[in-house]
């Protein structure tokens, strides 16, 4: 390769470059089965947990699903049309409103939730498969120490395996996983609303606040926050879509529904059970057999998910151009190497602060898919320039100052604040009016209109971002 | 405004994409119904429901 060459890719869907149309090949039931695949793990008992805490079945499932539905409907405006659009990912999409060199805070971000998600994931893989040796009877209680690590660590080694194949790895993982996903989850679900739907009826959530306004509220913004995390995954699948129409259902049928669908296994568990982890109940409700067919699902579920979600980091870290210059094995090993350290060193410490991965989540997100939605569809009129995405000097159309646009950075900043005044994500106390508005999406509306204003008065009057 | 020099190969992506008859369509009028259901009115009718 020439000198002028700053990235190195083995298949072009291994690249951050964007895809042309004619490679752009999957289609809707492709994309709805990836998607699936990716939004149905572990993550989805932990947020049904956190919902029980305040809320019965009813209201939990329907706060939790219309919060899941809102939280997919901003990441897909703030991405499926870009992505689909020019081919490129969800770090090639904010470069427009954050700069040419503004857009490394996405992939912080990116990266950040990235890695802790898959550390989530993989550490419940290998706690679901320490309990499916016990099972069977290959170790004995108490292994977790050694199991555990063991298990993640292996983990990591298959993900890595199947990710050399990029974009088609994927694709195969996700066909074989599909039925695993669907057929045990809502078989899950099933079991738990007809043995246990008596206890489920007469359990009152442990943490209710007293307000059932304030707690259903709460409920609807876990939901929204929790999809609003797809944000880091969802361009880097969309992108091989050939346009926006073939994108949508999948995107918030495939990708949105299922989250609070299969979260009814975390909500509906803790009310009844008082645990989330089908891992510690499936057993003893429904025997042997079934404990085994749970964990199996379980660890199914999580490690396809793991494997998007260490795509969707490798093809950000791509836009890097000290990264760009590696190659795809290199760049899914840094993508890889913090999921496995986090699993094997830190892995308690970890899975017991999940509440303030949660709060990063959606601090960070609300804000900035509310910043693309308004620069791509009011702003652009939906149109950017494909070039300046890859361009990198001063005067190019997304240099802005230094690389950095201010409207996206006072935007992010006092949405973070906004947030925060609204609803201290790590203690849940709350200001008015987050009762009636939750926090996340006034902080996505006042986030906005700051960047619409600025960009407005300062930024086109500047001439700069290419408008 | 002069262009800056670019990867041969990214170079031919990006002056394919800047055809729009190279580029991926937006959502049709059937999309934004289908979002506007889904992420819209079904929320607000499943918060009625459930606060019923």
């Amino acid at each position: 390769m020439s000198d002028q060459v700053t990235q190195s890719y083995d298949t072009v869907d291994e690249s951050a470059w964007p895809l042309l149309k004619s490679e752009r090949s999957w289609g809707q039931l492709e994309l709805w089965i990836v998607l699936l695949v990716a939004a149905s793990a572990t993550w989805c008992y932990i947020i049904g947990e956190y919902v029980g805490y305040y809320l019965n079945l009813k209201m939990g499932f329907a706060s939790m699903t219309a919060g899941s539905m809102i939280g997919m409907l901003l990441v897909t405006l703030a991405v499926v049309p870009m992505a689909t659009r020019y081919g490129i990912d969800s770090i090639s999409s904010s470069k427009p409103q954050f700069g040419n060199r503004g857009w490394v805070i996405t992939v912080f971000l990116q990266y950040a939730s990235i890695i802790g998600w898959n550390s989530l994931l993989l550490i419940f893989f290998g706690k679901s498969m320490n309990q499916f040796l016990v099972l069977l009877g290959i170790v004995s209680e108490g292994s977790e120490a050694l199991v555990i690590p063991l298990a993640t660590a292996v983990a990591c080694v298959i993900v890595f395996l199947i990710l050399l194949k990029g974009a088609t790895g994927i694709e195969r993982i996700s066909k074989v996983l599909f039925l695993f996903i669907v057929g045990v989850g809502l078989w899950m679900v099933y079991m738990l609303l007809t043995r246990e739907g008596a206890a489920i009826e007469a359990a009152k959530p442990a943490y209710a606040s007293g307000s059932l306004l304030w707690d259903y509220t709460t409920g609807l913004e876990i939901g929204i926050v929790s999809l609003l995390s797809w944000w880091p995954y969802i361009g880097a699948m969309v992108r091989v879509a050939p346009n926006a129409h073939t994108a949508t259902l999948p995107s918030m049928l495939g990708m949105g529904l299922p989250v609070p669908i299969l979260s009814v296994i975390g909500l509906a568990a803790i009310l009844a059970l008082e645990t989330s982890d089908p891992a510690a109940w499936l057993v003893e409700l429904g025997g042997p057999f079934n404990g085994a067919v749970a964990l199996i699902f379980v660890m199914a579920a999580n490690f396809g998910t793991a494997v998007i979600g260490v795509y969707a980091s490798a093809i950000g870290l791509k836009h890097i151009p000290a990264m760009g210059r590696l190659s795809w094995k290199v760049t899914v090993l840094l993508a890889l190497a913090p999921v496995a350290i986090v699993c094997i060193v830190i892995q308690d410490w970890f899975f017991n602060n999940f509440g303030t991965f949660l709060a990063f989540i959606g601090v960070t997100f609300a804000p900035l898919v509310a910043i693309q939605i308004v620069d791509y569809f009011i702003l652009r009129k939906q149109q950017i320039s494909v070039r300046a995405l890859y361009e990198r000097s001063a005067d190019s159309a997304y240099g802005y100052w230094g690389g950095f646009n201010i409207a996206a950075l006072a935007a992010m900043v006092v949405g973070f604040f906004v947030y925060i005044y609204l609803l201290d994500p790590l203690t849940y106390v709350s200001r008015a009016p987050y009762e009636y508005v939750t926090a996340s999406l006034p902080t996505a509306v006042i986030a906005g209109i700051v960047y619409l204003v600025l960009t407005k008065v300062v930024v086109q009057p500047a001439r700069k971002g290419g408008y | 405004m002069a262009h800056e020099q670019l990867p041969a190969e990214l170079e031919r992506r990006i002056s394919e994409l800047e055809n729009p008859a190279n580029q991926g369509e937006g959502f049709t009028g059937a999309d934004w119904v289908w979002l506007a259901l889904l992420g819209v009115v079904g929320p607000i009718l499943l918060l009625i429901w459930g606060w019923m």
